[in-house]
């Protein structure tokens, strides 16, 4: 990836007041940012506001940010602590249910029928879904938004080795919730 | 399952996620008070007036939001939901009316364009071919008459019309819509699904190329490669997902 212009340029033209280089910031890392903060704050509409909140904010902190360091992470550290904030201000924990996009037939015919291919999606998605917040959260970070898990230290705020055994957990967890729809699958 | 497999299997899932759509926040960053004194000088363009008089109610009212409009975008596409729709005039019929352009063959139009123009496979190649500008502005239509099965729209008076531009910031498609939008994935690749007929038009550079938005049919827009696609028809998303799925 990796666009025209380097990113460390475009965050010091933007510490100097350049909006539109910190436009094609926006530009790049809105779709992450949005994600991440609606896995967190659990609504698209929460999503929103959170994300605008901390773009706002990071703009506004630029000239604190250290240059030598990733724009990313930090980034997405103001918008997870953004969404929140959000998330506890409304009071409720939104019920968020990720689920599996509408997709073309695939042209080229594949082994498997799409149907099972979707339904394979849709089962392994019903069983992150069931999983505690934090639990999916981890994962979803992780494999959904490929963060890695530098950038997820930077986001949660916690040491790195956190992120690993968390991680380790929540997969644990998640085959348990697997293993235990296969059996019922089995059995009826 | 392997530790791998499971891994494997999830990064996979991530890509057939249903994200919510991602609103317009660059708009709102204009209006929100950053560094003192500095405003975007083009701004003051388009029809993106109108856009940011709205982004500014957003600003002052965000709880609203859900009730006025939302923004969402594509590379080279933005797509205003409105609470009412806006005054469109009547469909015009020539296919010169309804896209920018000369009439070319697809050879010529290929010769004319810096990216692959495509088409679906599904519908063999196109009735009647339109260019507009060359090399990476190049626009080129591709239309398809009615035919057993896929009837013509009214809105067009084809069956199908797909319009394809190199994506690029700022937006040069502009639709503005009072009903239905769906996020969906095409080809690994967010897009959106407009149901129903509402307002399009295209702009090039803050200035608008159409004098007036016009009307279209139910229209599937995505980005493939770096282009901007979008697929005009009065058909169910079904159909025009299977129509996109054979684009080569």
């Amino acid at each position: 990836m990796g666009g025209p212009t380097d990113e460390s340029e475009l965050v010091s033209r933007a510490a100097r007041g350049d909006v539109p280089a910190y436009e094609e910031l926006v530009r790049r890392y809105k779709g992450i940012a949005h994600r991440t903060a609606y896995l967190i704050a659990g609504g698209a509409a929460e999503a929103d506001d959170a994300a605008q909140a901390a773009f706002v904010k990071a703009y506004r902190a630029l000239g604190r940010f250290d240059r030598s360091r990733p724009f990313r992470p930090w980034l997405l550290r103001i918008v997870a602590n953004e969404a929140r904030n959000l998330r506890r201000a409304e009071g409720r924990r939104a019920a968020l249910e990720l689920r599996v996009a509408r997709e073309p037939a695939a042209a080229v015919p594949t082994p498997e029928s799409e149907a099972a291919v979707r339904g394979r999606r849709e089962a392994l998605l019903e069983a992150v879904n069931g999983l505690a917040e934090t639990d999916r959260e981890m994962i979803a970070m992780r494999y959904f938004l490929e963060l890695s898990e530098e950038e997820m230290a930077a986001t949660l705020r916690v040491a790195a080795g956190t992120v690993k055994s968390r991680l380790s957990r929540a997969m644990g967890r998640l085959r348990v919730i697997i293993d235990a729809s296969a059996v019922e699958g089995s059995d009826g | 399952m392997a530790d791998g497999a499971l891994e494997h299997d999830l990064r996979e899932l991530g890509r057939h996620v249903a994200w919510p759509a991602v609103p317009h926040l660059v708009g709102r960053l204009e209006r929100a008070p950053v560094a003192p004194g500095r405003r975007r000088r083009r701004v003051a363009a388009l029809a993106a007036a109108a856009v940011l008089v709205l982004t500014g109610l957003l600003a002052l009212a965000p709880g609203i939001r859900a009730a006025i409009l939302d923004l969402l975008r594509l590379p080279g596409a933005r797509i205003e939901v409105e609470r009412t729709p806006s005054p469109v005039p009547m469909a015009p019929r020539a296919l010169e009316d309804l896209v920018p352009g000369e009439r070319v063959t697809l050879p010529q139009a290929r010769q004319g364009t810096s990216f692959p123009v495509v088409f679906p496979t599904a519908l063999g190649p196109p009735d009647a071919v339109v260019l507009a500008d060359l090399g990476d502005r190049a626009v080129v239509s591709l239309a398809w008459r009615a035919r057993p099965g896929l009837p013509a729209a009214d809105e067009t008076g084809y069956s199908v019309l797909l319009t394809e531009f190199r994506a690029r910031p700022p937006e040069d498609l502009v639709k503005k819509v009072s009903g239905g939008v769906e996020p969906v994935v095409v080809d690994g690749e967010q897009g959106y699904w407009v149901e129903g007929p509402h307002a399009v038009t295209l702009e090039r550079d803050g200035a608008i190329v159409e004098d007036l938005p016009r009307l279209s049919a139910s229209s599937l827009l995505w980005t493939r490669e770096g282009v901007l696609l979008r697929l005009e028809a009065d058909v169910s998303l079904a159909e025009a997902l299977r129509l996109a799925g054979s684009i080569r």
